[in-house]
């Protein structure tokens, strides 16, 4: 079967569009604070940067942003990974730090400047956007019609260096149909050379489904790379690019980076669920996982983790989860210095973290996020990042984000 | 006659001129064929040499100066969206901020560069000789090393060595710092060497008719050497608008950067640009790092040939 | 007859002279204290600079001693500093880049002066110097998409053949590799050995030459015995100036090397040099991966050192040697 690009993202956005229309029945067309959130009275000028896994939905966001914000001035996303995410929020360069794992009281104790001692409740964590890792590979003679399937143990096997070969019998039995189209070449893999967000849920996943094999915790550190054919990407780009520039190669990269290179729609592999199906990556699958699990905190692994959650509604259901998903956050200091940019702050993030009910025909930065091949936010995902932001407070413990500029 | 001639001693210096006689022309033929050999390989060297430098160019002409066009510099890059991966949109952000940063680096590095060689042309102490020897040092470190001086005293600063420094995190001040005192020392240099070659009659000149040193240089000695001193400015501009290293985290580039003029805020610059788009997965984004370096060579090229010229104008003004 | 006894009117000091002075030497010191106050700020900004780098890197010397410098593994994750393998990575770039770059540099500036026509002198030495100015994220770029992978399809599966597999050619052919790096160092440096070693060879005099010429030597034998003895501190300034930029080159060399902090084992294989892992490695390092990122640039700056006082030094014994 062909992988229908056109019909996948038509049949995404309008199952965003449906998502979007039904998570936001709790806020009526007149959303007082979304109403308010483009209006800023003092200019004022914020910087973030982190996890690559929100890349797209960034840049998108802030553009669109941006143009309709006179007073706002937000600099570009800094591409530079989940750990520099963190790092750049603890030493105050980043206004927000993006990461796709909240940040823990052990991250902090690694990551703070010498001579700090900062706490966890010191800080906010808003969810702003649901994706899902795609695993995508480059073969010759491989199109989009055809996908590979892989699940949870051979994936483990590749990156442990225990499957070296593309035709090892156990991803043949596998993939009866395409067997003797699998060469007798190494598996070249990719992994982060950076500290990533996106490494950690699929090290997750690795752990949660393939457990016998996967004994290390998730980590955002970057792989082992085992054997000499193996290459390390710097961020999602960098993942994607070394897999489209080369051949016999393998990795784990956000979805949207697969969604909009066309270079990379030739090889993305279906992944084993929990549920017992081959599933491929694609915004409503990445929904089903969501939905299977609603009630999400950035509070620990355990209520964070989204990653090999079973179907509702089992094996028969028609749209399965996929299983290689996970929200990704903006670590933002609860306490802001500067009265200012802490409302601009607060602000974007509401408006990025939200969608607006087509009613309304304005845009919130979930109705932009399905364009970029991001799931948007469940309703009580957006109320969590709401009462988030509502705790972050200015210089003089006043709450930043309000209603009126 | 002859058998007077043959009883006479041995001329030794006669003797040894036969030898090197004979034995040049027993080895006229090797020597000369290994000569020709060496020669041939010193042209094949030189072609080798070109060979690579005008594949560049070439690679540059022919991937790159089909992006060029009216929106590549005046538009901002875009955002790829599904209907549109490759939408790369341009490069102006890049443009205004290597303005802004090589401005104001400039500005930092001039009237350093140009007094502190006018000390060294000027004066023979130890410190003036300490300085000479650390600006060509300086010129020798690698590049990344100034940025981690530039993120450590301005983008955290902080509480340091007893002085505080100001915060301003990642913005275009904090790379024209470091771009700056990267230029210094080539500034400093340049216009030492220039200053000195002023002729020593013109100097001494100015100080027979009763002007003390500093009119002398003021007056005499900096307009003449002002070409030098302007080609040293463009010289050391042309290093500063290609350097990559001592920016990367220091000004906060990213290839969505707004366009801004305000130091204040993060700002691209154009060789950034080239780093962050060369392992681009968006083809269309990789393939317009080619016509951004095509434009940056092009703005080098004019400035080192602004340099030259200068330079031919000093020589023929002289004679 | 003049009287000769008073001296003439004009010489007389005038009675005003004695209150006003009319003429009052002006001070020469504001322009010294200027000029000495510029280059007091330039002395800071070196020093806070080498403060800056050093006080950064305190906290790994501290931490982990000296085994930064004989440790052989470098990995963040694992807190293992050791900076042997960057150390190698970054002598074995410079070593390819001016293996291939001395010959044909001091090849190609022979050539210029004294093997092609003079008219064509101006043009390529303009040309040379012109291309020295390209920036290193150009090279870089050329370097990634046209010289790597044309070396990957075409030139490395030939060496290897050609070599039979042997070290140090041997292994799977990579995209990114030591031998690649080397290469782009080397297309960096050349222009640079040429430009200098060629104002090294011009302040030859003819006469010297010629002079050679005259005693039947032939144009080989008057390079080697005649032009390079001479230009020899010239060359020496050129190749260590060369060198020093080798060692510290960071994009091109990070665009494409790989950036496999491992001693590569083959040529074929990635690496990685100082100052490509410091560039890299920077923006999501803990402030303890920090300290031990600036140890490595104290490394990379003494290392720098060393290459320019070595050079000095060569060329100081040569000037000495030179003297009669």
């Amino acid at each position: 079967m062909r992988f229908p690009v056109r019909r996948v993202t038509a049949a995404g956005i309008a199952v965003g569009a449906a998502l979007t229309l039904a998570a936001t029945p709790a806020f009526a067309a007149g959303d007082p604070y979304l109403a308010a959130d483009t209006v800023m009275n003092n200019a004022a000028s914020i910087a973030g940067g982190g996890s690559t896994f929100a890349g797209p939905l960034q840049n998108a966001a802030q553009a669109y942003y941006q143009a309709r914000n006179a007073n706002a001035s937000i600099a570009g996303y800094q591409l530079v990974g989940s750990g520099a995410g963190e790092v750049g929020i603890l030493n105050n360069t980043f206004s927000w730090g993006g990461t796709d794992v909240p940040m823990s009281q052990t991250d902090i104790n690694s990551n703070e400047p010498s001579g700090k001692h900062y706490t966890v409740g010191q800080f906010q964590q808003i969810p702003i956007g649901l994706g899902g890792i795609a695993i995508s590979y480059n073969l010759p003679g491989f199109t989009n019609k055809i996908h590979l399937r892989f699940n949870a143990t051979i994936l483990a096997k590749i990156y442990q260096g225990k499957i070296l070969k593309w035709n090892d019998p156990a991803i043949k039995a596998l993939n009866k149909t395409y067997a003797a189209k699998l060469p007798n070449h190494a598996i070249d893999y990719v992994a982060r050379a950076d500290k990533s967000g996106s490494t950690y849920i699929f090290t997750n996943f690795l752990g949660v489904a393939a457990p016998a094999l996967w004994t290390t915790a998730p980590s955002k550190a970057p792989l082992t790379l085992q054997n000499s054919g193996d290459l390390a990407g710097t961020g999602n780009p960098g993942m994607a690019a070394d897999i489209a520039h080369n051949q016999f190669t393998i990795g784990y990269v956000e979805y949207s980076y697969v969604l909009l290179n066309p270079a990379l729609a030739n090889g993305v592999a279906a992944i084993l669920n929990k549920s017992g199906v081959y599933t491929l990556p694609s915004i409503p699958t990445v929904a089903a996982d969501a939905a299977a699990k609603p009630n999400v905190s950035p509070a620990s692994l355990a209520t964070y983790s989204i990653v090999f959650e079973p179907t509702k509604g089992g094996r028969t259901a028609r749209v399965q989860a996929y299983p290689i998903a996970g929200y990704t956050w903006a670590i933002v200091w609860q306490h802001q210095t500067d009265a200012n940019k802490g409302t601009l702050l607060v602000k974007y993030l509401d408006w990025l973290s939200h969608s607006w009910p087509p009613i309304a025909h304005q845009i919130a930065g979930q109705n932009i996020a399905g364009q970029q091949g991001y799931v948007p936010l469940p309703a009580n995902i957006q109320h969590l990042a709401r009462f988030s932001l509502l705790a972050v407070r200015g210089p003089a413990s006043q709450v930043l984000l309000t209603t009126h500029g | 006659m002859t058998d007077v001639l043959e009883q006479l001693p041995k001329d030794p210096i006669l003797e040894r001129r036969e030898l090197v006689k004979a034995v040049s022309a027993r080895t006229l033929r090797r020597r000369s064929l290994t000569s020709k050999g060496m020669v041939g390989l010193c042209a094949l060297a030189f072609v080798l040499a070109l060979v690579p430098l005008v594949a560049i160019l070439y690679s540059l002409v022919s991937k790159g100066l089909h992006w060029w066009s009216r929106e590549f510099f005046t538009t901002s890059p875009a955002v790829p969206s599904i209907g549109n991966p490759n939408n790369v949109g341009g490069f102006a952000n890049a443009i205004v901020g290597t303005l802004v940063i090589i401005g104001l680096a400039t500005l930092l590095a001039i009237p350093v560069g140009l007094l502190a060689g006018l000390l060294v042309a000027e004066s023979d102490s130890r410190f003036a000789r300490m300085l000479r020897s650390t600006a060509e040092i300086m010129t020798g470190l690698p590049s990344i090393l100034l940025g981690i001086f530039a993120y450590t005293v301005l983008v955290i600063g902080g509480e340091k060595w007893g002085i505080t420094f100001p915060t301003i995190g990642y913005s275009g001040i904090a790379g024209a710092f470091a771009i700056g005192v990267l230029m210094v020392p080539i500034i400093m240099k340049a216009s030492e060497a220039s200053l000195r070659s002023v002729p020593q009659v013109v100097k001494e000149a100015g100080l027979a008719l009763g002007a003390r040193r500093s009119v002398v240089a003021r007056r005499i000695i900096v307009p003449t050497a002002l070409p030098g001193l302007i080609t040293s400015v463009l010289l050391a501009v042309s290093r500063g608008v290609g350097e990559t290293a001592p920016l990367i985290w220091v000004v906060g580039a990213s290839i969505y950067n707004p366009l801004t003029w305000n130091p204040h805020h993060p700002m691209s610059a154009i060789p950034m640009m080239i780093w962050l788009n060369y392992n681009s997965p968006y083809p269309g984004f990789q393939d317009s790092a080619w016509g951004i370096a095509l434009f940056l060579v092009v703005v080098v090229l004019f400035l080192n040939l602004g340099c030259r010229l200068l330079a031919a104008f000093i020589q023929r003004e002289r004679r | 007859m003049a009287q000769v006894t008073q001296a003439p009117p004009e010489l007389a000091p005038s009675p005003d002279l004695a209150r006003k002075p009319r003429f009052r030497a002006r001070s020469d010191s504001p322009y010294w204290v200027l000029l000495y106050a510029v280059g007091a700020i330039f002395g800071l900004l070196i020093v806070g600079f080498l403060l800056s780098v050093i006080s950064e890197s305190w906290p790994a010397w501290q931490k982990y001693g000296l085994s930064i410098l004989y440790g052989t593994t470098w990995n963040q994750s694992t807190g293992q500093f050791g900076a042997v393998p960057l150390i190698i990575g970054t002598i074995e770039t410079t070593a390819i880049a001016l293996f291939l770059a001395v010959p044909i540099g001091i090849g190609t500036a022979l050539a210029i002066v004294h093997v092609l026509p003079a008219r064509l002198r101006t043009v390529t030495s303009s040309v040379v110097e012109l291309l020295a100015a390209v920036p290193s994220v150009v090279y870089g770029l050329w370097g990634f998409l046209v010289l790597g992978p044309w070396f990957a399809t075409t030139v490395e599966p030939k060496i290897q053949s050609f070599w039979h597999g042997n070290f140090p050619f041997q292994g799977q052919v990579e995209t990114s590799s030591l031998l690649l790096a080397g290469c782009v160092l080397f297309v960096m440096i050349l222009p640079l050995v040429v430009a200098l070693s060629r104002d090294a060879i011009m302040t030859v005099p003819d006469e010297t030459i010629e002079g050679a010429l005259s005693v039947g030597a032939t144009r080989w034998q008057v390079f080697r015995k005649v032009v390079l003895p001479s230009a020899r501190v010239g060359i020496v300034g050129a190749v260590t100036l060369a060198t020093a930029r080798a060692l510290g080159e960071t994009v091109a060399v990070a665009m494409v090397i790989g950036l496999n902090p491992n001693i590569a084992h083959s040529l074929y294989a990635p690496s990685a040099t100082i100052a490509s892992i410091i560039a890299t490695e920077f923006q999501d390092s803990t402030p303890n991966e920090v300290a031990a990122l600036c140890a490595l640039a104290v490394i990379l700056m003494a290392m720098t050192l060393v290459v320019n006082l070595l050079g000095r030094w060569l060329i100081n014994r040569g000037a000495v040697k030179a003297t009669p």
